[in-house]
């Protein structure tokens, strides 16, 4: 009988960089190599897949592999950093690798949904207490959903930072927020989203996103560079302080023109900021102005 | 008629630590006070929910209030740190909007 080790099928899955979209054949093959010989095979925990984040020194030679080592039985994820030379030759094993700061403001592994549930469109309020925070987030999901957008919709305790990056990081088409902001984030219902960690995410992982978050102050600096340089297609926020109530006539006016009407994007913020916003001029946006279809 | 103050009744909202600890009751109600006294009875500003972050010493004490204030009338958030000692009592104010 074969003596098989239980990791030997285990699959490694390499995972785009800050600075590559995707490795060649060969350097995924040495990275593989790397973990199944110096971490799945030396272990006796069963896993069932590992991804790998690769770091580069400055000089983009490759400098250490991060192996998120997924438990087979347990929905428990093992860490380990794994240095390598400039060819992926094996040097040392961190075995009790903990995260740095860099690490912890860093954004989630990022995980491509099967395509038939992926969703497209993200509504979301933490404060649903606010009635018409909430009819906008329903009016949004249900006009969407009946468009034939897969869509979620977050209330209150599920606006929470941890399904806020999850699927910020989803390449949607689109994310709605509606809450309180300034110009350095959003508050969600655990926490501060803050453009700090926004910084921290790669160059195309807002892509293609029309984000638009109905909160005060939030197209200024740093948070609107913040978020265009993490990669959004567009972005619509309060360049000043948004009432309660008609800000949320735009946002659902906004949306309609665009998804329905299918009218460019500038233009419909600017029409329907005049149709249902006492002042002109109280809300931003930057980025592509065309329309919303096609997705590019 | 009672004279009562407009953020007398704001809900305060301890979020639990970076390090995913909940404070204890006797620690929310010494929160709640703090904020209640320091923030919200003092303002003329209107707010719907205090939420606030509590951020600790290595050794577990309490070291800053961080308090995102949600105004009433608008979706402006009000950022303030109050640094505290141990026993909660307040050191210093920052009132400058901070994303830490």
């Amino acid at each position: 009988m074969q003596d098989k080790h239980v990791n030997e099928a285990a699959k490694i899955v390499v995972l785009p960089s800050a600075i590559r979209a995707a490795y060649r054949a060969e350097e995924s093959q040495s990275i593989q190599k790397v973990i199944r010989e110096n971490l799945l095979l030396t272990s006796t925990e069963p896993y069932c897949k590992v991804q790998v984040s690769v770091r580069h020194a400055s000089d983009g030679r490759p400098e250490s592999l991060t192996a998120y080592m997924l438990r087979s039985y347990t929905y428990t994820v093992d860490v380990r950093k794994v240095r390598v030379g400039g060819d992926y030759s094996f040097r040392s094993v961190d075995a009790s690798y903990a995260a740095t700061d860099e690490d912890v403001e860093a954004w989630p592994i990022p995980v491509e949904p099967k395509p038939v549930l992926k969703p497209r469109m993200v509504f979301a309020t933490p404060v649903p207490e606010i009635p018409t925070a909430k009819a906008a987030v329903v009016y949004l999901y249900n006009m969407a959903t009946l468009l034939g957008y897969k869509c979620i919709k977050l209330l209150g305790a599920n606006a929470s930072l941890a399904n806020y990056q999850k699927y910020l990081t989803g390449h949607l088409w689109g994310f709605v927020n509606i809450g309180h902001g300034n110009t350095e984030g959003i508050v969600l219902s655990d926490g501060f989203l803050s453009y700090k960690l926004l910084a921290g995410a790669p160059k195309k992982h807002l892509w293609p996103e029309v984000i638009y978050f109905n909160s005060c102050q939030v197209f200024n600096a740093p948070l609107q560079p913040a978020i265009m340089a993490a990669g959004a297609r567009t972005f619509v926020g309060g360049r000043v302080n948004l009432l309660i109530g008609p800000s949320e006539e735009v946002c659902k006016c906004f949306w309609t023109s665009i998804l329905k009407k299918a009218l460019p994007m500038g233009k419909s913020l600017v029409a329907c900021e005049k149709a249902k916003y006492p002042t002109p001029g109280c809300h931003g946006i930057s980025g592509d102005l065309g329309r919303f279809k096609p997705i590019p | 008629m009672s004279d009562k103050h407009p953020n007398e009744d704001v809900p305060v909202v301890v979020l639990k630590s970076a390090r995913g600890r909940a404070c204890s009751a006797a620690d929310r109600k010494a929160i709640s006070r703090v904020v209640k006294e320091e923030l919200l009875l003092t303002s003329m500003e209107p707010y719907h929910q205090a939420q606030v972050e509590v951020q600790l010493t290595k050794d577990g004490n309490p070291k800053a209030l961080v308090v995102s204030l949600l105004r009433a009338y608008t979706y402006t958030a009000d950022r303030v740190r109050i640094n505290v000692d141990r026993n909660y009592a307040v050191r210093s104010i920052e009132r400058a909007s901070g994303g830490d």
